[in-house]
C-alpha cells in the first residue's frame, strides 16, 4: 500500500476517523491492528518474522531491565545521570555531530553490567541482527566468498548455496529501531516497556514501518500513552506536509527518474554531458524520493497526533560533509553515531583510531543501504571524505593560526576573545559559503553515482567517462526535449522552494496565505500529483529496497 | 468543534476537486468520435463503432475472434454471409469482462444489431489476465467517460483504470491503432509440436484461477441481459482448437449448456471440429483459409438457426 495510492487514502481517512472517535485507552489497539494490516499489504509472508522479533526483544528487554545494574561509584556520577537529558537536548537542537557526545561514551565505560543482562542483550541482538543478516546479506557474503575463493581455485565446480527469498519490507528500519531499544535499556537510558501491545506498536507503527524515520523508544513510546484530541492546526499542518511529500516524490522524483534510469541502465551508450546530467538529476531524485517519503510519514503521523523525528534538513545546502550528515537521513546517521561510532570510541581516541572509527561507521552505513559493493564503495567514499575534511580543517586551523601570529596586537586580542575578524569576514561571505556548498554538493553528487549504478563496473564507467566528449551521437537527446525541459523546470522549482525554506518551511508559508491562495495551492498540488500518477512512469520508493 | 470544521472543509475540498475532475473528464470524453476506421484497418473497437448504425452481426471474442477481421478477412466474412458485420473482439486476450464493456458502449452509442456471436475460449472463464487484469482491451481505444464509469462500476483494478485514462494523452489515433502484424493469418501451421502444445497448456494452467469461474460466468448472464434488452439474439460458439482436451473446456461446456437452457440463448461446442493444420497459423488461430471454411460450414448455418423470427 503506497502512500500515493487510492487504497492508502481510504485506509488513512478511515483510520484517522476511527482513531479520534475511539476513547484513548483503545487507540493503541486500533493502531496496532492497522499497522499489522499495513505490513501485511506489503509483505504478508513475513508478519510472523516481525511478531517473533517483537516477542524476543520485548522479553529480553524486560529481562535486561529486571536485573539491577550495579554501577561503580564513579567520581562524576552527576554526568551519568545527565546522559539522557543531554542527548535529548542535543537531538532537539539538531546537534548530531559524530565528534561530540563524549559524555555518553564516558558514562558507558563507567557502568558495570552483570553477566545476565549481557546474555539477554546478546540474545536480542543475535536474533534481530541475525534475521537482518540472513535475509539481506547472506547471499551477498556467500556469493562474494565464492567469488574470491574461485580466484584461489577453491570450491571449484560448486555453486554458491544461495537462498531465493524476498527481503522482508522495512527489515533494516525496524531492526535498527529494535536494536536501539535493547541497547538503550541495557545502558539504562530508558526503562523497559512492560506492555507488550505498546511495545509491538513501537516496532510496527505504520507511518514509519517500511522506510523510517528510525524512531527511538524514548521518543515514540510516551506518545502512545499521551492522551491527545483532534487538533485542527496539527492535522492541517500534517496534511500539507503529506501533499508536499507527494509532490516531491510523484511529481519531481518520478519525473527525473525517466532520464536517470535511461542513462544509468544503459550507461555504456553515453559519454560526457548525459552522464553528468543523469548524476545531477539522481542527486535531486533521491532527495525528493526519500525526503518526500519521510514528509508523508511524518505528515500522516502528525494528523493523528504523533510527532516523528525530522529526517532531512535541506542537506544540499550543507557547508561541509560533516554538516551534510547532520542534515541527511538524520534518524539513521544519529543511530550510527550513538550505536556504532561512539561505542567504538568516537573522536575521543588517538587520531588514527578516530579516522578508523569514522571510516568503519560509513562503510557499515553503506552496507546497511544494500548488499552490494556499490553501496559499500559509496559508504567508504563518504568515510574518506570526512577523514580528508577533518585533516584539511586541522591544516587550515593551524595555517590560520600561524598567519595571525604574524599579525598585530589587535588580532591577538581578537584571537584571545575567540574571534578572528578577518576570518569571520571571509567565512561569512556569500561567495565563500557558496563555494563550500558547491564543493560539498559536488562530492556528494560524485558518491551518489556509486549508490545508483547497477554495478561497480558501471559506476567506474560513468565516473571515467562523464568528463569525456565524443561517443556516437553525443547530441542525441536522452528523453524527449519536452520531458527534459519539464525535468529542468522541476529542479528549478525545487531549488526555489528549498531556498525559501531556509526562512520558513513550505507548509508554514502556505498556512500563512489567505484562504483562496491556500486552496488554489492545495488544488494545484493535488492535480499535479494526480496527473503525474496517471500519465507518469510509476517508480518504487528508492529506500523501500533497504 | 475542531473536527467538525476539519470534516466540513475536507468535504468541501473533495466536492471542489470531484467537480474539477468531472469537468476535465467530460472535456476529454469522445473527442475522437470524428475519426472513423474500418474493422480490417484497426484493432480498435471505438474508432469503428459509429453512432445510430444497424448491423446484422456483431462478433465478440478474444484474438481468435479478432482474426475474423484482420487484414481482409472482415470483407470475406461479410461477403460470404451477405451481412453487415461489426467485430467487437479484442486481441490480447480480452475476455468476458472486456466484452461486456465494449458491448455496452456499442449500444450506448445508439447502435443496434440483430445477432451476436460470442466466440468463447475456455481460459476466459478462469483467467484474471483475460478479464479485470487485461491490459490490452483498452489500449487502442479513445477516452469515453461512459467506459470509465463501466470500469469503476465493475471494480476493474486501478491500474487498468489508470491505463485507460492515459488514452487521453494519445493524439495520433489514426496510426497508433493499426493492426501490428498484417499477413500473419495467411500463414499455415507447418507442424504441431507436442512440446510447444504442452508448453501452451501449462502456460494457461499457470494463469488459471478456478475460484473465479463462477464470478466470470455471471458475466455471460449479464451480457445476455444487455443483448436481450437491446433486442439482439446472442449465441455462444466454442471455436475449434488443436488441443481438444484444453484445460477447463469441459467445465465451460457444462456451464454454457446450462445457461443456454435457462436463458434461452444459443450455444455450439465446436472445439473438436476442423482438426487440420491447414486451417490454422498456430495451434489456436485460424488462417484465412480456416476463416472462410468456418464461416461457410459453421457460422452461416448457426446464424440461420438462431436468426430472429
Amino acid at each position: 500500500m503506497l502512500f500515493n495510492s487510492l487504497s492508502f487514502a481510504l485506509f488513512f481517512l478511515l483510520l484517522t476517523g476511527v482513531h479520534f472517535a475511539l476513547p484513548h485507552r483503545f487507540r493503541w489497539i486500533l493502531m496496532l491492528v492497522a499497522s499489522y494490516y499495513f505490513y501485511i499489504c506489503w509483505s504478508p509472508g513475513y508478519i510472523l518474522l516481525i511478531l517473533i522479533s517483537t516477542l524476543i526483544t520485548w522479553y529480553c528487554g524486560l529481562k535486561i531491565a529486571g536485573v539491577p545494574a550495579t554501577t561503580t561509584p564513579a567520581p562524576d556520577t552527576k554526568d551519568s545521570k545527565n546522559i539522557a537529558p543531554s542527548r535529548r537536548a542535543a537531538d532537539r537542537e539538531g546537534s548530531h555531530n559524530m565528534e561530540s557526545d563524549s559524555e555518553i561514551k564516558r558514562s558507558d565505560s563507567e557502568i558495570k553490567i552483570p553477566d545476565k543482562r549481557r546474555v539477554f542483550l546478546t540474545i536480542s541482538l543475535i536474533a534481530n541482527l541475525g534475521a537482518l543478516f540472513f535475509f539481506k546479506y547472506y547471499n551477498f557474503f556467500t556469493a562474494s566468498i565464492f567469488e574470491i575463493s574461485a580466484r584461489f581455485n577453491l570450491f571449484q565446480g560448486h555453486d554458491a548455496p544461495l537462498i531465493h527469498l524476498m527481503m522482508p519490507v522495512g527489515i533494516s528500519f525496524y531492526t535498527f529501531q529494535i536494536v536501539s531499544y535493547t541497547v538503550d535499556i541495557y545502558k539504562g537510558r530508558i526503562p523497559a516497556e512492560k506492555h507488550l501491545g505498546i511495545f509491538a506498536l513501537y516496532v510496527v507503527f505504520w507511518p514509519r514501518l517500511v522506510a523510517g524515520p528510525i524512531e527511538r523508544a524514548g521518543r515514540l513510546i510516551p506518545q502512545f500513552r499521551q492522551e491527545s484530541s483532534f487538533d485542527y492546526k496539527t492535522a492541517t499542518d500534517g496534511l500539507r506536509l503529506v501533499l508536499w511529500g507527494m509532490v516531491k516524490k510523484v511529481v519531481i522524483a518520478d519525473n527525473l527518474a525517466i532520464y536517470v534510469n535511461q542513462v544509468f541502465d544503459h550507461c555504456e551508450d553515453y559519454t560526457g554531458i548525459p552522464l553528468i546530467i543523469a548524476s545531477i538529476l539522481f542527486t535531486i531524485q533521491i532527495y525528493c524520493d526519500f525526503s518526500g517519503y519521510s514528509d508523508m510519514a511524518i505528515g500522516t503521523a502528525r494528523v493523528m497526533g504523533y510527532e516523528l523525528t525530522e529526517n532531512f534538513r535541506h542537506p544540499y545546502f550543507a557547508l561541509s560533509l560533516r554538516e551534510f550528515w547532520q542534515r541527511w537521513h538524520i534518524s539513521l546517521s544519529t543511530w550510527f553515531r550513538d550505536y556504532l561510532y561512539i561505542p567504538m570510541g568516537g573522536n575521543r581516541v588517538k587520531r588514527w583510531r578516530f579516522h578508523y572509527n569514522l571510516f568503519i561507521t560509513f562503510l557499515v552505513s553503506g552496507l546497511w543501504h544494500g548488499a552490494n559493493w556499490t553501496f559499500v564503495i559509496w559508504g567508504g567514499l563518504h568515510g574518506l571524505y570526512l577523514i580528508l575534511e577533518n585533516i584539511s580543517e586541522e591544516f587550515f586551523r593551524k595555517f590560520g593560526r600561524s598567519l595571525f601570529n604574524r599579525g598585530d596586537a589587535t588580532s591577538s586580542v581578537n584571537r584571545a576573545a575567540g574571534s578572528t575578524s578577518s576570518g569571520d569576514t571571509i567565512s561569512g561571505s556569500v561567495l565563500y559559503k557558496g563555494a563550500r556548498i558547491a564543493i560539498t554538493l559536488f562530492l556528494v553528487n560524485y558518491a551518489w553515482i556509486f549508490f545508483r549504478a547497477n554495478s561497480v563496473s558501471d559506476a567506474f564507467y560513468i565516473t571515467g567517462n562523464m568528463f569525456m566528449t565524443g561517443g556516437e551521437n553525443p547530441a542525441a537527446p536522452v528523453v524527449e526535449p519536452s520531458a527534459f525541459i519539464l525535468s529542468v523546470a522541476m529542479v528549478l522549482f525545487l531549488v526555489f522552494v528549498e531556498i525559501r525554506e531556509q526562512r520558513v518551511r513550505i507548509e508554514h508559508y502556505v498556512a500563512s496565505l489567505p484562504f483562496p491562495a491556500r486552496w488554489s495551492i492545495y488544488t494545484l498540488g493535488l492535480w499535479a500529483v494526480v496527473i503525474s500518477t496517471v500519465f507518469g512512469v510509476k517508480q518504487e520508493f528508492i529506500y523501500f529496497q533497504f | 468543534m475542531q473536527s467538525k470544521k476539519f470534516i466540513s472543509r475536507l468535504i468541501l475540498f473533495s466536492i471542489l476537486n470531484v467537480a474539477i475532475m468531472v469537468t476535465l473528464l467530460s472535456f476529454f470524453s469522445g473527442r475522437n468520435r470524428d475519426i472513423h476506421l474500418e474493422n480490417w484497418e484497426t484493432e480498435s473497437n471505438l474508432l469503428v463503432t459509429g453512432e445510430n448504425q444497424h448491423y446484422d452481426l456483431a462478433i465478440l471474442g478474444t484474438s481468435r475472434g479478432r482474426v475474423f477481421s484482420r487484414d481482409s478477412n472482415h470483407l470475406t466474412v461479410e461477403k460470404l454471409l451477405g451481412k453487415k458485420v461489426i467485430n467487437l473482439s479484442k486481441g490480447g486476450g480480452g475476455g468476458l469482462m472486456p466484452a461486456m464493456v465494449h458491448l455496452n458502449h456499442f449500444y450506448r452509442r445508439g447502435n443496434s444489431v440483430d445477432q451476436i456471436i460470442y466466440f468463447v475460449d475456455p481460459w476466459i472463464f478462469f483467467c484474471p489476465i483475460n478479464n479485470e487484469n487485461n491490459t490490452f482491451f483498452l489500449r487502442d481505444e479513445p477516452f469515453e467517460l461512459s467506459i470509465l464509469r463501466d470500469l469503476v462500476v465493475n471494480s476493474f483494478p486501478s491500474q487498468q483504470i489508470i491505463s485507460y485514462l492515459q488514452m487521453i494523452a494519445v493524439d495520433d489515433w489514426k496510426s497508433i491503432s493499426r493492426y501490428a502484424a498484417p499477413g500473419l493469418d495467411r500463414l499455415t501451421l507447418k507442424a504441431i509440436d507436442p512440446v510447444k502444445l504442452e508448453e501452451a497448456r501449462n502456460h494457461y494452467l499457470g494463469l488459471y484461477n478456478y475460484d473465479k469461474f463462477d464470478h466470470y460466468s455471471k458475466f455471460v448472464s449479464e451480457i445476455n441481459m444487455v443483448a436481450k434488452k437491446n433486442r439482439s439474439k446472442i449465441s455462444y460458439v466454442m471455436l475449434p482448437i488443436l488441443m481438444r482436451d484444453f484445460p477447463g473446456a469441459k467445465e465451460v461446456d457444462k456451464k454454457l449448456k446450462e445457461i443456454s437452457r435457462s436463458e434461452g440463448v444459443g450455444y455450439y461446442n465446436l472445439i473438436d471440429k476442423m482438426q487440420e493444420r491447414k486451417f490454422f497459423y498456430d495451434h489456436m488461430h485460424f488462417n484465412n483459409k480456416g476463416i472462410s471454411y468456418f464461416t461457410q460450414t459453421y457460422l452461416e448455418p448457426i446464424l440461420q438457426l438462431t436468426q430472429l423470427p
